[in-house]
C-alpha cells in the first residue's frame, strides 16, 4: 500500500495534469480572493463558494488515471500479483488523490492567514468551511476511483465521473425545489441522502455536527468498497 | 512447487483451459508450449492470481493462490505476456516501486544492481521507460520479475523482442535460475524449449496435450528412422543398389536440383544401414553429399500435435509404455556445459564493458 500510494503521488507531480489542475484551482482561489481583498472583506466565504464548485469539476481529473491506467498499460497485471491486498492497492490510490487534493487547500490556508495579518477573520467558519470542501472532496475522489475501475480510459473515466458529479451538484442545488414539487417523503430523503453539497453547507456555518462528518465517511467507504468488490469481480469475467 | 489440479477457466462458453492438471518440482524448468490462443497465458495468469479460475485450484508451496493470496504471491515472480511497466517512470525509480511492492527485504541497492547486472540494464538503469527500445522494455520486464528473488518464476514469452545475442544470454540465465528455483516459461520458439527446458507441456485448445521431456518427444515419434542420402550418379544404379543393400525396405527418389538426388531410404527396424551404405557408395565411388536422419523435430511434433489429426491418446499411452518419467531424462553433463558456457560469456561480457569504458 505505501508503495503504490507513494508512486501514485509522485505521478501527480510528474505529469502535466497534476500542474494544471493545481493551476486551475489556485487561479480561481487566488482571482477570487483578490477580490475580496480589495473589496476590504475579510471573509473567505465567498473564495470557498467558488472553490466548493471548482472541487466538482476538478476531482474526475484527480482520479482519471488512477485504477483505468494501471488497466490500459497492463501494469495491474504486477499491482494484482504482488503481495498487496486489493484493499490495500484501492487504499494505496485513494489516498494519494486524497494528498493531493489536501495540498490545494493549503493556498485557502495562506491566505486566512494574510486576513487574520490585517483583520480578525472567523476562524472557525474557516476551519468549518475547509474540513467540509475536503471531505466533500473525499466523498468525490472516491466516487471518482470508483468509476476509474471501471473502465480502461481515462477519457471516459473523466467523462463519466464529471457527469455523476455534476449530478451530485445539481441535485444539491435543486433539492428544495424539488422537495416541492414531489412531495413524496421518501424521494426527499433520497435526494436529501445524496445532496453532498448540502451536507457542505451545513459544515460551512462553521458549526461542526459529526453526523455530516460521519456522513461524508461513509460514502467514502461505501465507494471504497464498490472499488475492491469490482477489482475482485474482474478477475472472474 | 507449483501444483495445479483440474484446472478450467470459461469465458462465457469459450474453454480457455480445460481441466489442466500438472505438478512442478523445485529447481524444474518447465516450457508451456502451444499455438496462439492455447490458454498458455491464461494459465500463468492464474497461476499468479490475476484471473480466477472457473474450478479447480493452484497451490504454490502449498498455498492456495486463493484461500492464502499473500503467501503464495509473495513466492512468485512474474512476466506477463506484455511487461508491466510504468511508462512515466525511470527504470531506477520503476525497480524501487516494485522492490518497496514486493515488500522485499533484501538489501535494496545490492540486490537491484546484481539483477540489473544480469539482464544487462545497466546501462538505462537512469533512463525513462518510455523512451527504451522494445527489447530494452522486455529487459526491464524480466528484471522485475526477479525483484525480491521469488522461488518460482513465471514467464510468459521472456524472450521475444530480444536480439539474438541477448536471447541466448537470457536463456541461459534461466537455466542458472532454474537451478535454483521453480521456473515456467512459455514459448513459440521449440527450439527454446528445446534448450532450455527440462520438461515441456504441450496445451491445445486448452487442453494439455502433452508433458514430457523435449527429448522423449521426439524420440518417440519418429517410429520410422528413415535416412535421407543426396548422392551423385547414376540414378537408376544407384535406386537398385539401394533397394539390394541388407536391411532396406524400401527406397524412395526425392530432391533433385542442384547437386545429385536425393533418396530417402526406409530401413527394417533395428537395422543401422548406414555403414553398409557407406562401403556400397566408396565402393562405387558414387559420392555421397549428405546424410540425415529424417527424425522429427520438436517443430514436427508441435504440428503434429496440434493440428488435431495426431492420436494424442496413442501417444500418451506410448510414452507411459516407455516408463519415461520427466525427471529422469536430466542431460547432467550437457547442463554443466551450459553453466559454464554462462560464466564465460558473462566474463568476455565484462570484458567487452571494460573495454568500452576505457575507449570513453
Ligand atoms: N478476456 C477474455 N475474454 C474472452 N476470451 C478470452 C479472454 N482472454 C483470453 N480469451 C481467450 O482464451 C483463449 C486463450 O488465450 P491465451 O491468451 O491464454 O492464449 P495463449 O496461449 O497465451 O496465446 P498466444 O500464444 O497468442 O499468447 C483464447 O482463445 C482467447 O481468445
Ligand atoms: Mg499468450
Amino acid at each position: 500500500m505505501g508503495a503504490i500510494f507513494r508512486r501514485e503521488l509522485k505521478a501527480y507531480y510528474a505529469s502535466p495534469l497534476g500542474y494544471i489542475v493545481m493551476a486551475v484551482f489556485f487561479c480561481v482561489c487566488g482571482i477570487s480572493f483578490t477580490g475580496t481583498y480589495s473589496a476590504g472583506n475579510a471573509s473567505l466565504s465567498n473564495v470557498f463558494s467558488i472553490a466548493s464548485v471548482v472541487v466538482f469539476l476538478l476531482t474526475p481529473i484527480i482520479t482519471m488515471r488512477l485504477l483505468a491506467e494501471d488497466k490500459r498499460q497492463k501494469t495491474d497485471q504486477l499491482v494484482l500479483t504482488s503481495p498487496v491486498s486489493l484493499t490495500g492497492v484501492v487504499l494505496g490510490k485513494y489516498f494519494a488523490a486524497v494528498v493531493f487534493f489536501a495540498t490545494l487547500l493549503s493556498v485557502l490556508v495562506v491566505f486566512q492567514i494574510i486576513f487574520s495579518v490585517v483583520a480578525t477573520p472567523d476562524w472557525m467558519v474557516f476551519i468549518g468551511s475547509l474540513v467540509g470542501l475536503f471531505l466533500m472532496a473525499c466523498a468525490l475522489l472516491a466516487i471518482g476511483l470508483f468509476i476509474s475501475s471501471l473502465t480502461e480510459s481515462q477519457v471516459v473515466a473523466a467523462v463519466c465521473s464529471l457527469a455523476v458529479s455534476l449530478f451530485f451538484l445539481l441535485i444539491s442545488m435543486f433539492s428544495s425545489f424539488i422537495s416541492t414539487l414531489i412531495k413524496n417523503t421518501i424521494v426527499t430523503q433520497i435526494v436529501d441522502y445524496v445532496s453532498l453539497f448540502n451536507r457542505y453547507n451545513d459544515l460551512v456555518t462553521g458549526v461542526i455536527d459529526y453526523s455530516n462528518i460521519v456522513y461524508f465517511i461513509s460514502f467514502v467507504v461505501v465507494f471504497l468498497f464498490l472499488t475492491v468488490r469490482v477489482l475482485d469481480k474482474k478477475r472472474w469475467a | 512447487m507449483i501444483e495445479v489440479t483440474n484446472l478450467t477457466k470459461r469465458y462465457g462458453s469459450h474453454v480457455a483451459v480445460d481441466n489442466a492438471t500438472f505438478t512442478i518440482h523445485d529447481g524444474e524448468i518447465l516450457g508451456f508450449l502451444g499455438p496462439n490462443g492455447a490458454g498458455k497465458s491464461t494459465t500463468m495468469n492464474i497461476i499468479t492470481g490475476y484471473l480466477s479460475a472457473t474450478s479447480g485450484s493452484v497451490k504454490i508451496d502449498g498455498y492456495d493462490i486463493l484461500t492464502a493470496p499473500l503467501e503464495a504471491k509473495k513466492r512468485i515472480g512474474f512476466l506477463p505476456e506484455l511487461p508491466p511497466l510504468y511508462l512515466d517512470m525511470t527504470v531506477k525509480e520503476y525497480l524501487n516501486f516494485v522492490y518497496d511492492l514486493k515488500k522485499v527485504k533484501l538489501p535494496r541497492r545490492p540486490h537491484i544492481n546484481e539483477i540489473c547486472r544480469l539482464v544487462k540494464i545497466q546501462e538505462v538503469y537512469p533512463r525513462q521507460i518510455k523512451n527504451l527500445s522494445k527489447g530494452y522494455r522486455q529487459r526491464v520486464g524480466i528484471a522485475q520479475a526477479l525483484v525480491g528473488n521469488p522461488d518460482v518464476l513465471i514467464l510468459d514469452e521472456p524472450t521475444v523482442g530480444l536480439d539474438p545475442k541477448q536471447i541466448i544470454e537470457i536463456r541461459n540465465l534461466i537455466k542458472l535460475l532454474g537451478k535454483t528455483h521453480t521456473v515456467i516459461l512459455s514459448s513459440h520458439i521449440l527450439s527454446e524449449v528445446q534448450a532450455v527446458c527440462e520438461r515441456v507441456i504441450i496445451i491445445n485448445q486448452g487442453r494439455i496435450v502433452v508433458d514430457n521431456t523435449p527429448e522423449n518427444l521426439s524420440r518417440i515419434m519418429s517410429d520410422d528412422h528413415s535416412i535421407i542420402a543426396r548422392i551423385e550418379g547414376p540414378r537408376r544404379e544407384i535406386m537398385a543398389a539401394l533397394k539390394s543393400l541388407k536391411g532396406v525396405k524400401s527406397v524412395q527418389a526425392a530432391g533433385a536440383g542442384g547437386y545429385g538426388q536425393e533418396y530417402i531410404i526406409n530401413p527394417i527396424v533395428g537395422y543401422d544401414i548406414r555403414r553398409a551404405l557407406f562401403s556400397l557408395l566408396a565402393e562405387k565411388n558414387w559420392p555421397l553429399l549428405m546424410l540425415k536422419s529424417s527424425e522429427m523435430t520438436l517443430e514436427d511434433i508441435f504440428l503434429r500435435l496440434t493440428d488435431g489429426t495426431a492420436d494424442t491418446a496413442a501417444l500418451e499411452k506410448a510414452l507411459q509404455a516407455r516408463g519415461d518419467k520427466p525427471q529422469e531424462a536430466g542431460g547432467q553433463p550437457a547442463e554443466e556445459e551450459e553453466t559454464a558456457d554462462f560464466a564465460k560469456g558473462e566474463a568476455a561480457e565484462a570484458e567487452q564493458s571494460q573495454a568500452e569504458e576505457e575507449a570513453k
